[in-house]
């Protein structure tokens, strides 16, 4: 029923949620996960976008992870 | 006015669909431009609205909802083999031609005009006096519905496709880790400096604690060394008193009992005291060559027991703490090899008395001890014998011995240290004793010597044996040496023979040593004194060696600890070493170890949301969030956005209205629009809403040249059917209108496909 369009602006909705989770709106106690988002700067949280959506369409683990080198050493 | 002319494998099935034979002559025929088409499920009714769509390219443009255009897209699939001709009539007499050979992709799309073709003039070109208006009127109410139902899945797709980047992060970061981190390498080499650093301090305080300990244990034997020779002077004296005596006793002219007894006392008395005196200069030396060798440590005697190597090494060493050439330390090491065995040879032939059946060897012995006599003191006769005989200059060596002593010597001693600095005459003493002692071993072979070279002419070199002979001659106080000689022979023979040669061996060399580590000792001490801030004369100190003794076990611990901390430290650098090279930069490396804790942290939730979350068959929530679980009720407000946007973030209100959706509440039920007004889901009027939706859209069409299908209005009751088919005839009368399908289910008896002419 869900169109592919929607389906993927849908998970990047999802994907900007997790990565906006903080303790005052969410209720978030695990200090680690709270201290995972902290960490993150703009550029960081892009590189997670980009990834989640490349893994979508690939399914072969070794290309998947080439990819993610590749990506993290033009960083 | 409409010809159809196609054939359609789907999926490459070897089953070919064409047209309804008996529809194809009535859109062929018929005056209508607006047709209904009823058919069953299956027949393939909505087909030819898709057909003609695709052909137009209509799946290209944003002129209808992603759903439709999916579905036309199918069409185009690969696998599938279509070719189709399709002619339509434009109200204005031109006419549009759309084909397709099977391997095309796409069309192409002519207009004839008076019987002239213009060849693919493109969709762009045709859509600038054409629209058309594809929609599939539904119920809003069952498509919420099942997009509803549709999260349970597309939760699960995410936690997977969520896990799935974890997994590869975890290999990535992984495959980072067992390459070389060369971050950590410059911290292990940080650390391994600074263990050196803390190596060096702590061993540096060792040895001054164990040097504070040997000056005081050497001090309290030194003391002991004093006591004796002070009861030997003592005796001395009471024995010279008797002696006086006794000869005056002897001397007068009487020979009465009275004397003879007196006589008789005296003299036992003088025996006595010089079996005690005798007794006494034994263990002042012997007390003394303890000491030395204690100085020298107590290993370094037991292995002169066993053979001569150690003494050798031992010397090497000492040439290596004064820093010479290697080249040097290497000859000096020939010249000292065999002090040793020269001294034991020494040694025994005067225990044994038998200087002579001993010539041959000790020929070889005096010509060794020469050159160690010449180390120490030298002439430039000798020195230059020795330089041509052995391509040594003994000059240079004795040069930087004196240097290396010269430099202790500069020091200044505390003032409680006084006692020690002492010791260094009782050194300078024994230097001379032992060097006379050797002296007398080389004059008593004089003879020998002599007779030896008689016997051997050639075999010593002649000129050697000229300056050593003059040297012997030369020898202002050779009667001094005798005496003390003397006195050492004396000694040496009341000992066990096998002890003398075993402890009673040391060479001038060890005596220099003896010499300068003492200096070094005092040093330390007085290092140690000052630190500990102590006044009390080091000889009577116990309490400075509890603490030294206490230090050194302490600095010992230390020293084992940081050896084993270093040994670890240099395993893990040796171990990150050898990793791989990886082209990732130590920021890189932290970069993505701040992605990889994103996931590993946040897998979880994805996880939490996809069991919490679920949606039963009408899209209603299984379970409803608790009061205090935020991430649930914030995740469903995501949701109902995406709801919003899967019906184009807008809904059909009251008769005309439409109105622009913020999103949608799942939890209770209602839409939001972007004005805040709410609406409850079930106020809204399924047929009523499509109609007006449908009828705003006809109404919209403004071109010349109108194209209207319309599938699946089975939803939308007849009197709301004809207000639409009244707005498409008014097109049609306007004379804008190229074609109109409607498309609804077959009533039930009536044949399975139908199309109907609406006029």
């Amino acid at each position: 029923m869900l169109e592919n369009q929607t389906e993927i602006e849908f998970y990047r909705d999802y994907l900007s949620f997790l990565l906006s989770l903080n303790s005052t709106n969410n209720q978030i106690e695990d200090e680690q996960l709270l201290s995972a988002l902290n960490n993150l700067n703009e550029d960081e949280k892009k590189f997670i976008q980009l990834i989640f959506f490349e893994t979508l369409n690939g399914n072969d683990p070794k290309k998947i992870d080439e990819f993610i080198l590749n990506k993290l050493r033009n960083v | 006015m409409f010809e159809i002319n196609y054939s359609f494998q789907l999926n490459n099935s070897g089953e070919t669909f064409q047209f309804n034979e008996k529809s194809k002559q009535i859109f062929t025929n018929s005056k209508s431009r607006i047709f209904e088409i009823r058919a069953n499920n299956g027949e393939g009714k909505s087909f030819l609205i898709d057909l003609i769509s695709f052909a137009l390219e209509l799946h290209s443009t944003e002129k209808i909802s992603p759903q439709i255009k999916e579905k036309i897209s199918r069409l185009g699939k690969s696998k599938n083999i279509l070719s189709y001709q399709l002619k339509l009539n434009f109200p204005d007499g031109r006419i549009l031609k759309l084909e397709k050979e099977e391997k095309q992709s796409k069309s192409s799309i002519s207009i004839i005009e008076n019987g002239a073709e213009k060849i693919n003039i493109g969709a762009n070109n045709l859509y600038r006096d054409v629209d058309i208006l594809y929609d599939i009127p539904q119920d809003p109410l069952s498509r919420i519905s099942l997009i509803l139902k549709d999260i349970n899945q597309f939760n699960q797709n995410f936690e997977i496709n969520f896990a799935n980047v974890y997994s590869a992060l975890s290999r990535v970061v992984e495959h980072i880790e067992n390459t070389r981190d060369n971050l950590k390498i410059k911290q292990y080499s940080q650390k391994e400096n600074s263990i050196k650093l803390k190596l060096e301090h702590a061993k540096s305080e060792l040895e001054k604690y164990v040097d504070l300990v040997k000056s005081v244990e050497l001090t309290n034997s030194l003391e002991k060394i004093h006591s004796l020779k002070r009861s030997i002077l003592e005796l001395e004296k009471v024995k010279n008193l008797n002696k006086k005596n006794f000869d005056q006793y002897k001397n007068l002219n009487s020979n009465n009992t009275t004397r003879t007894k007196k006589l008789v006392e005296l003299n036992d008395d003088i025996k006595k005291k010089e079996i005690q005196i005798s007794s006494l200069i034994t263990e002042y030396y012997l007390s003394k060559f303890k000491i030395y060798f204690e100085i020298l440590n107590k290993s370094y005697v037991l292995d002169l027991k066993q053979d001569n190597s150690p003494f050798t090494d031992k010397i090497t060493n000492i040439i290596s703490n004064y820093q010479f050439a290697y080249e040097d330390q290497e000859k000096f090491k020939v010249l000292c090899g065999n002090i040793n065995a020269v001294n034991k040879t020494i040694i025994n032939s005067i225990n044994s008395k038998n200087l002579s059946g001993n010539a041959s060897r000790l020929k070889d012995s005096i010509l060794e001890l020469q050159l160690i006599i010449e180390a120490i003191s030298i002439d430039q006769v000798k020195s230059d014998l020795i330089s041509k005989e052995l391509g040594i200059d003994i000059r240079d060596i004795k040069l930087k011995i004196e240097t290396k002593l010269n430099q202790f010597a500069q020091n200044e001693y505390l003032s409680d240290l006084e006692f020690l600095t002492k010791f260094e005459k009782e050194i300078s003493e024994f230097v001379n004793e032992s060097y006379f002692w050797k002296i007398k071993a080389l004059k008593t072979s004089k003879k020998d010597f002599e007779k030896l070279e008689k016997e051997e002419s050639g075999i010593i070199n002649d000129e050697l044996t000229k300056g050593y002979l003059n040297y012997i001659d030369s020898s202002k106080n050779i009667d001094e040496f005798n005496i003390e000689i003397g006195k050492l022979k004396n000694i040496i023979i009341k000992l066990n023979p096998e002890e003398i040669s075993s402890n009673f061996y040391i060479s001038l060399d060890d005596l220099s040593y003896i010499s300068s580590i003492t200096k070094k000792y005092f040093n330390s001490a007085k290092t140690i004194l000052k630190q500990l801030k102590i006044e009390t004369p080091i000889e009577k100190s116990t309490l400075i060696l509890q603490i030294a003794k206490r230090e050194i076990i302490e600095k010992e611990k230390e020293i084992e600890s940081l050896e084993l901390e270093k040994l670890i430290n240099q395993k893990n650098l040796e171990i990150e070493s050898n990793k791989p090279t990886e082209e990732i930069s130590d920021l890189q490396k932290l970069y993505i170890k701040k992605i990889f804790s994103f996931f590993d942290n946040s897998k979880s939730i994805a996880r939490q949301i996809s069991q919490r979350i679920k949606f039963n068959e009408t899209g209603e929530l299984v379970r409803i969030p608790h009061e205090g679980e935020m991430i649930e009720k914030n995740f469903l407000k995501i949701a109902g956005k995406m709801i919003s946007k899967s019906l184009d973030n807008k809904i059909i209100w009251k008769e005309s209205n439409f109105l622009e959706l913020e999103t949608y509440d799942i939890l209770k039920g209602q839409f939001i629009t972007k004005n805040g007004q709410i609406i409850e889901k079930g106020d809204l009027s399924v047929g009523q809403g499509s109609t007006t939706y449908l009828l705003q859209n006809i109404k919209k069409m403004k071109k010349n040249l109108n194209l209207i299908f319309l599938d699946e209005i089975a939803q939308i009751d007849s009197k709301n059917k004809n207000l639409i088919i009244n707005e498409i005839k008014n097109i049609n009368n306007e004379n804008r209108l190229v074609l109109a399908i409607i498309i609804r289910p077959q009533e039930e008896g009536k044949e399975e496909f139908e199309t109907i002419e609406i006029n």
